[in-house]
């Protein structure tokens, strides 16, 4: 889903754009689209979940929690896949695909990093850098991974912490977005024959 | 009344002037050519006609609207601008109802007719990857003409046509004319541009300068 912006961009940019009311309005089209692929693709995934438990002949032991945990994860999971489609897919206008993949695992990792090395704390830092993992670290059982990692109990975990952080990235990468669109132009400067 | 005024338009691209200082003032319901070598800037003064570049300086209108400011893009455009890129999984008619759904000013019918007017059938299921360079050169002249637009931009329309295409696309231009559409033709076969212009220009290193006086059509 990173390059569907630049499908249109690519394929027939003269042709989808001229006929568009404004740039900024193709993009926010375009990433309510995307919102709309990331809600089907992680719901598809929870389906196929349930369906796999069902099969399993797994029983619901509190439906309130089922459904509190569902719900959230849903939730916490499509924004956060929507959030970085968005983001990739916006850089991906003005840089090369393989640039912005690189980028983008370069730059998780090393934020990651920086924040590991200087405070140790690794519970926290899967909290403030993955809010979707800390749904799951809170209810699910994470022992195999409490052992692996020597990792303490998790705390704070917070759901409205969670959504402001990702729709704070959400308002800045829509800002970003109209922004770059406005000006960047549509031309492959690099088949491009200057005089 | 003024279809296209451009004032002092100036683009730079990598440190390189690909539109110096254009001044241009076109008039509704004409065709106007313009011919020039490759790299000339023809293609790229009509990316900023389209609202498809920001101009480094000055001021393009159309039809009195300033682009960048009042519009992003003319309001009522038809183009073609070097190769006609759609997609190539779908059929031309397909791909031709994908571009009206964004407008949805025209409906089925219309796009059939225009697929007609270029001399191919609406219900070929061929898709769009395994046309002729000709069938994609004529696709992509439908597209430009099936909404009626007020104005008609083309870039090399006649590339990859046989004789009858040629024919058959001069015909349709001068019939948009008649309807009272302005058309923008750049061409390096100066045959297109004598034939069908009302008047002149040519483009080299960025610099635009009118051919020669208007004649009548």
């Amino acid at each position: 889903m990173s390059d569907y912006l630049l499908s249109d961009f690519k394929i027939s940019a003269v042709l989808v754009f001229t006929r568009e009311a404004s740039k900024t309005k193709w993009i926010y089209k375009k990433y309510f689209e995307i919102f709309l692929y990331s809600l089907l693709y992680v719901g598809i995934q929870f389906v196929v979940v349930l369906a796999c438990a069902v099969i399993k002949g797994n029983s619901i032991t509190y439906t309130k929690f089922l459904v509190a945990i569902t719900g959230i994860e849903f939730m916490l999971i499509s924004i956060s896949i929507f959030t970085f489609t968005i983001i990739s897919s916006t850089v991906i206008l003005k840089f090369s695909r393989s640039l912005v993949v690189l980028g983008t695992v370069f730059a998780y990792l090393l934020s990651l990093f920086i924040t590991l090395s200087t405070s140790g704390l690794f519970n926290n830092v899967i909290v403030k850098l993955m809010p979707v993992a800390n749904s799951m670290l809170r209810w699910h059982s994470v022992n195999y991974l409490f052992k692996c990692m020597q990792l303490s109990e998790t705390s704070g975990f917070s759901l409205t912490w969670s959504l402001c952080y990702w729709l704070f990235l959400i308002a800045i990468t829509f800002l970003v977005g109209k922004l770059m669109i406005n000006r960047i132009d549509m031309v492959d400067i690099e088949k491009e024959e200057l005089h | 009344m003024t279809a296209i005024e451009i004032n002092g338009l100036c683009k730079t691209i990598k440190g390189h002037e690909v539109l110096n200082n254009i001044n241009l003032q076109l008039e509704k319901g004409k065709i106007y050519g313009f011919f020039g070598r490759n790299g000339s800037g023809k293609t790229m003064l009509f990316r900023a006609i389209c609202g498809l570049i920001k101009p480094t300086s000055g001021i393009i209108k159309v039809f009195n609207e300033k682009m960048g400011e009042d519009i992003s893009f003319p309001r009522s455009i038809g183009v073609i601008i070097e190769n006609v890129g759609l997609w190539p999984s779908y059929t031309g008619f397909q791909n031709l109802k994908f571009l009206a759904s964004i407008k949805s000013i025209v409906g089925d019918e219309e796009i059939k007719k225009s697929i007609e007017r270029v001399g191919l059938n609406p219900a070929d299921k061929k898709v769009f990857r395994k046309y002729s360079l000709g069938m994609k050169q004529r696709i992509g002249i439908a597209q430009a003409i099936m909404e009626q637009p007020d104005l008609i931009v083309l870039d090399e329309p006649t590339n990859a046509l046989d004789e009858e295409g040629i024919d058959l696309v001069r015909n349709i231009l001068l019939e948009e004319k008649k309807r009272g559409a302005t058309i923008l033709i750049a061409s390096h076969n100066k045959d297109d541009i004598d034939i069908l212009s009302d008047q002149k220009f040519k483009m080299d290193r960025g610099l635009l300068t009118k051919y020669e006086s208007e004649t009548s059509k």
